[in-house]
Order: structure tokens, then C-alpha cells, then sequence
């Protein structure tokens, strides 16, 4: 693989990041006290909108948001146009990344996805969040306060009890709990700046439309799994599996399984978040079987969503799937992302990379002349995985991911001698405790039930 | 094409690095721990009958703070109890944060440990009977997010968490 290829970034990547970043310093500020530079950069955002659809909009807004007008529909044409400024990152990236991988290239327009009808709740919950988006705005990161958070609390209640707004309200309680915990903003040694405006304009776009469809084709499908993205806050958690659907055509799917849970359910114990079709998935990574998956629907972007019936089958080690699928010379199609989510972070390009050697803290990878950073912050805590794997090891499959302007490689499982390392090799089973210990969620439960029998 | 933006730092980037796994939680001492309404506030169990658990907190800046059974009676052992409570919060948040969070007076980074945290701000703060019921329906409003259901499906939006 022409590494060196990934090493430049696109010019017009840079120019795209250098306006958001100018943006973003609005939403620190707060758009109720814009001062010149803040004005300056959203103008600038206006032109780069021109000749576009977005141009009325956007215009509408910098002028409006000049002079103190605070509506609504021009904070979600601000949002919009932030969006449509990294979906054109993204759509870049992703081409940049197939011709370095000798991949054929993603199609041109991602597809859109379907939506689906909302209920007349779901819109009122809508418009809440867009109410509470806009308030921050106006008063910026830098200032906003407890007071200002707090009200929302009953909306994101009726968000998370809705499984039809999972995504909005995944986002939302992520978003919120690292605000309020945030706070006092003033004192933080740094403001996440770029990461929170990300957080303000998904979540705006959210609240926009109704929520997506997941209409797709009915298929059966052989899946030999090739590892496990691990995402979470403290209250959702992700698990993507990414998996080759062999056949005739074989190709890469990507299996999410989510569900709530409590901040302390982490480590090895995080896996027990998951029963039914999701936990047979769960045991085939551990075990590096397959999983014959019937009645599943596979979405155009390659996700597929499990059906109620599935069985593992026969071995299958992660990494000579990965190899023989991923590896130099291979032309297996990826999944991508519907086209309103085309971001740089969504950006996951199954690799497999063999032949490098690994600096000592497993931080970068040197490819022959040209070095990959390592994406240790993609790493979840609760992962089997650790950065010191990647050290000492000889090969490995992750996926290629981009942020703060460079590519880097995150790690889902790699080769240490005859072993494999990945995240997923204790999802498997309930982790072993010791003599006295019980799962955390029991003890939780029986603490609560102490305080309900009003003893004391 | 031009050279990477080498310049990566908290505030130009999607993930922002975190700490690897925090300790474990001893959640047998320490149910529940958050830091919300400007407190740190918690539901503490007792060292010596497994039946009996108490609701505790400790207010931002003034260093309030009170410990009492689910029926309002006052904790004997509140000074043990707000330790318990503060070292399981830095277990979870980390000192600074916990510093920061309670406005102790200093810079948040010189506070190591839950011991630093509560000799600077505990002693000055007054107790403050308060119902007990406040911590305790935060606790099963806490609890409530297991039994939640969640759609199938991609969730792109979880791209940006990466745990702690």
C-alpha cells in the first residue's frame, strides 16, 4: 500500500477545516456577543455557501445573526452548511484513501436513506432540542451554565424512551453529561471546541428531520468476523462489528449493536450489555467462528441489521479473514455512510497491514519509510486491547480513520506471535469474578431496594 | 496537497484523548456517585449493617454537606462517608475534574487525590440537612437507563465516544 499517499491532505480538506475552524470560534464566543473575527468568519461561510442550494439560507442567517436576530432556521442553515462542509471532507478523504489502498472508489453520491414517518410527539421533542441547541449557541460554550442545561432534562427523558429518536437521544445524553460535567467551562484547562461544535451541529440535524428509515434487502448471509469498533459513553454503548458477508460476492458489513446502560458498567463487564441475536454475534468475534445470519437486512450504505435467527458455524481467525479480504491487491467493497452523516469521523476504512515495525509505546507504525500514528484515542477503555499490543506486533487489521487533520490507523486486532489480540475476545461470556463479587448491576439493584424498604 | 496539520490538539479534534481505564469502581462502598446540581452527590452504604445505606453530598464552593439515612436521620459516621464518597468520584471523574467541579480553591491540577479535595473545601463547609429523597430519586432515575430500549440499527452519532 503507497502509504506516502495518505501523508498530504487535500488542499481543499485544509481550506474546508481552516472556515470551520473560524466558525467554531461563534459557537466558543457565543452567538449573542459575535465580536469583528466572529462576524468575519461567518461571512466567509456565507461566500463559500454561493452558487449552492444552501445559499439563500445561509445568507439569510449571517446576515440575520449580524444583527442580533435569533431564529431558529438560522442556526440549522449554520448547522447545515458546517455539515455539507465536511461531507465534501469526507467524500475527498474517502477517494484519497481508495486510491492509496488501490480500492475502486466509493460511489460517487453517497445514497440517502429513508426516513421515517415521526409522530406528533417525536416533532414537539424535535423542536425542544432545536430550542435548547439554540440557547447554547447564543450564549457559547465559554459561558454557558448548569441553569441553562438543567430544563432540558424532561425532553431527553422522552428522547431516550422513544427508540424510534435512539440517535438523537444517544447524542444528546452524551453531549449534555460532558457539559454538565464540564462545568465550571471557564476553568477547564481547554475547550474541545471543534469536538462540541461537532456534537451542536449533529444533534441540530437530528432534531431537523425525522428519523432515518432502516429499509433495506432481505438477505442470509454467512458473516466471518473480522473485528469489534467500540464505542460508549457512560450511558449507550456501541458495538460495531465489522464482518466479510462471504459469497459469491463477498463483501464488508458492518453490524451495530447499542444499548443504554450506567456509567459504572464498563471493563470487561460492558459486553453484558447485549442479549439475543447480539450476543450470538458477540460469542462468533470472540471465538473467531462464523455466524450464519438469516432474515437480515443489509442497508445500501453496507450496514446490516440482524434478524432473530443466527448460528455460529465453524472457525474463522479474524486476521487470516482480514488478510485474505483486506490485504494488498484485494478489492472487497466497504460499507460508508448515508449521505446527511458523511463526516471526516465517520471515515473507517478496514486495512491490513503487515510488515511494519512498531515504535516501543505502540503509538506509530513505520510502513517502510513513511509512518502511520496509531489511533490510540479510538481505543476504548473497556477494550481487551491495549496500545502496548500494537508494539510488539506483526501484523494487524483497523480501520483508517482521520482527525486533527491526519490520517491514522485504529487497531481492532492484532497478530503477537501465534496469538491474536482484539477488542471483542472477552465478549464471549460473563467475565470471571471473584469469590465475593457479583455482577455491578446486581449490586446496584439490591443497594436501591435497601433504600426503598425505608429501614433506617 | 499540502503537509498534515500536525498541530493536533483538544481543540481542533473530534476525539479528545483520554486517560485509559479509570480504577475500578468499588461499587459495594459507593452505589452511585455524580457530579450534577453542583455537587458532588452520592448513595454511600454503611461499614457495618449491609441493610443500611445512606444518601450523602458535598456542595460546590461552600464545602456543604450532609449524610442521612432515606429517612432524614443524620449520619453519624458523615465524615467517613464524604470520604468514601469523594474517593470513588475521583475513581470515576479523576481529581481534577472533581476539583474543578467543586470550585476548590486553587488550581485543579495540583489536587492528586480525594484527601486533598476534602481537606481544602470539607472543613470550611457547614452541614446542611437536606431530604435525603433528592439523592436517592437521582439514584433510581440513574437506574432507570438499563431498562431502556434501543432501536437496531447504525448509530453514526456514537463515533464520537470513545469512553472513558
Amino acid at each position: 500500500m503507497p502509504i506516502q499517499d495518505l501523508l498530504a491532505v487535500p488542499d481543499g480538506v485544509r481550506k474546508a477545516a481552516s472556515l470551520i475552524a473560524g466558525l467554531d470560534r461563534c459557537f466558543v464566543v457565543g452567538f449573542g456577543r459575535l465580536g469583528p473575527e466572529q462576524t468575519q468568519a461567518l461571512q466567509a461561510l456565507g461566500r463559500v455557501c454561493a452558487g449552492t442550494p444552501l445559499n439563500g439560507p445561509v445568507g439569510a442567517a449571517v446576515e440575520a445573526l449580524g444583527r442580533n436576530e435569533f431564529v431558529e432556521r438560522h442556526f440549522a442553515a449554520v448547522a447545515a452548511a458546517r455539515a455539507a462542509l465536511q461531507g465534501a471532507q469526507y467524500d475527498a478523504l474517502r477517494k484519497q484513501a481508495a486510491e492509496a489502498l488501490g480500492r475502486p472508489a466509493a460511489d460517487g453520491a453517497a445514497e440517502a436513506d429513508g426516513e421515517a414517518a415521526a409522530p406528533e410527539p417525536v416533532k414537539v421533542w424535535q423542536e425542544s432540542t432545536r430550542h435548547w441547541l439554540m440557547e447554547i449557541a447564543i450564549a457559547g460554550f465559554g459561558q454557558v451554565d448548569a441553569q441553562a442545561l438543567a430544563p432540558f432534562s424532561a425532553t431527553l427523558e422522552q428522547l431516550q424512551a422513544e427508540p424510534l429518536t435512539t440517535r438523537l437521544a444517544a447524542l444528546l445524553t452524551g453531549f449534555r453529561q460532558e457539559l454538565l460535567t464540564a462545568m465550571p467551562v471557564a476553568a477547564l484547562p481547554s475547550v474541545p471546541v471543534f469536538r462540541w461544535a461537532d456534537l451542536w451541529t449533529r444533534a441540530m440535524l437530528a432534531a431537523l428531520r425525522p428519523p432515518p428509515a432502516t429499509a433495506g434487502e432481505k438477505v442470509s448471509a454467512t458473516l466471518a468476523p473480522l473485528g469489534i469498533d467500540l464505542r460508549h459513553h457512560g450511558y449507550f454503548v456501541s458495538a460495531v462489528v465489522y464482518a466479510l458477508a462471504e459469497g459469491a460476492a463477498p463483501r464488508v458489513v458492518r453490524v451495530t449493536l447499542s444499548s443504554y446502560k450506567v456509567d459504572v458498567v464498563g471493563g470487561a463487564e460492558i459486553w453484558q450489555c447485549f442479549d439475543g441475536p447480539a450476543a450470538a454475534l458477540l460469542k462468533a468475534v470472540a471465538n473467531q467462528q462464523a455466524l450464519a445470519a438469516e432474515d437480515a437486512t443489509l442497508l445500501p450504505t453496507g450496514d446490516l441489521l440482524l434478524g432473530d435467527r443466527a448460528k455460529a458455524k465453524g472457525s474463522r481467525p479474524l486476521l487470516e479473514t482480514a488478510k485474505k479480504s483486506l490485504g494488498a491487491g484485494a478489492a472487497t467493497p466497504t460499507p460508508g455512510v448515508a449521505a446527511p452523516d458523511r463526516h471526516p469521523v465517520q471515515l473507517a476504512e478496514p486495512v491490513y497491514l503487515e510488515g511494519y515495525t512498531a515504535d516501543k509505546a505502540g503509538e506509530t507504525l513505520d510502513l517502510g519509510g513513511a509512518s502511520l500514528r496509531v489511533a490510540t484515542e479510538r481505543i476504548s477503555s473497556a477494550s481487551e486491547l491495549r496500545p502496548e499490543d500494537v508494539a510488539g506486533s506483526s501484523a494487524l487489521l483497523g480501520l483508517l480513520r482521520f482527525d486533527g487533520g491526519a490520517w491514522a490507523v485504529q487497531p481492532l486486532a492484532v497478530a503477537r506471535g501465534k496469538e491474536t489480540q482484539f477488542t471483542g475476545s472477552g465478549a464471549g461470556g460473563p467475565p470471571k469474578l471473584g469469590k465475593k463479587q457479583k455482577p455491578t448491576l446486581a449490586v446496584l439493584r439490591e443497594r436501591a431496594s435497601r433504600l426503598l424498604r425505608k429501614k433506617g | 496537497m499540502g503537509l498534515p496539520m500536525t498541530n493536533a490538539t483538544p481543540e481542533n479534534t473530534a476525539l479528545v484523548g483520554h486517560a485509559g481505564p479509570a480504577s475500578a469502581r468499588d461499587v459495594d462502598t459507593v452505589p452511585f456517585v455524580e457530579l450534577a446540581d453542583g455537587r458532588v452527590q452520592g448513595v454511600v452504604s454503611a461499614s457495618s449493617d449491609v441493610e443500611r445505606v445512606y444518601c450523602a453530598f458535598l456542595e460546590a464552593g461552600s464545602g456543604a454537606h450532609y449524610s442521612s439515612t432515606n429517612n432524614n436521620r443524620p449520619d453519624a459516621g458523615t465524615e467517613k462517608r464524604m470520604r468514601w464518597l469523594l474517593e470513588e468520584a475521583v475513581k470515576q471523574y479523576g481529581a481534577e475534574r472533581v476539583a474543578r467541579y467543586l470550585e476548590v480553591p486553587g488550581d485543579p491540577a495540583n489536587f492528586k487525590d480525594a484527601y486533598a479535595i476534602l481537606g481544602a473545601l470539607l472543613r470550611r463547609g457547614p452541614r446542611k440537612a437536606e431530604p435525603a429523597g433528592v439523592v436517592f430519586s437521582r439514584f433510581l432515575n440513574y437506574l432507570r437507563f438499563v431498562e431502556l430500549p434501543s432501536a437496531g440499527g447504525p448509530v453514526p452519532e456514537m463515533a464520537w465516544f470513545v469512553g472513558p
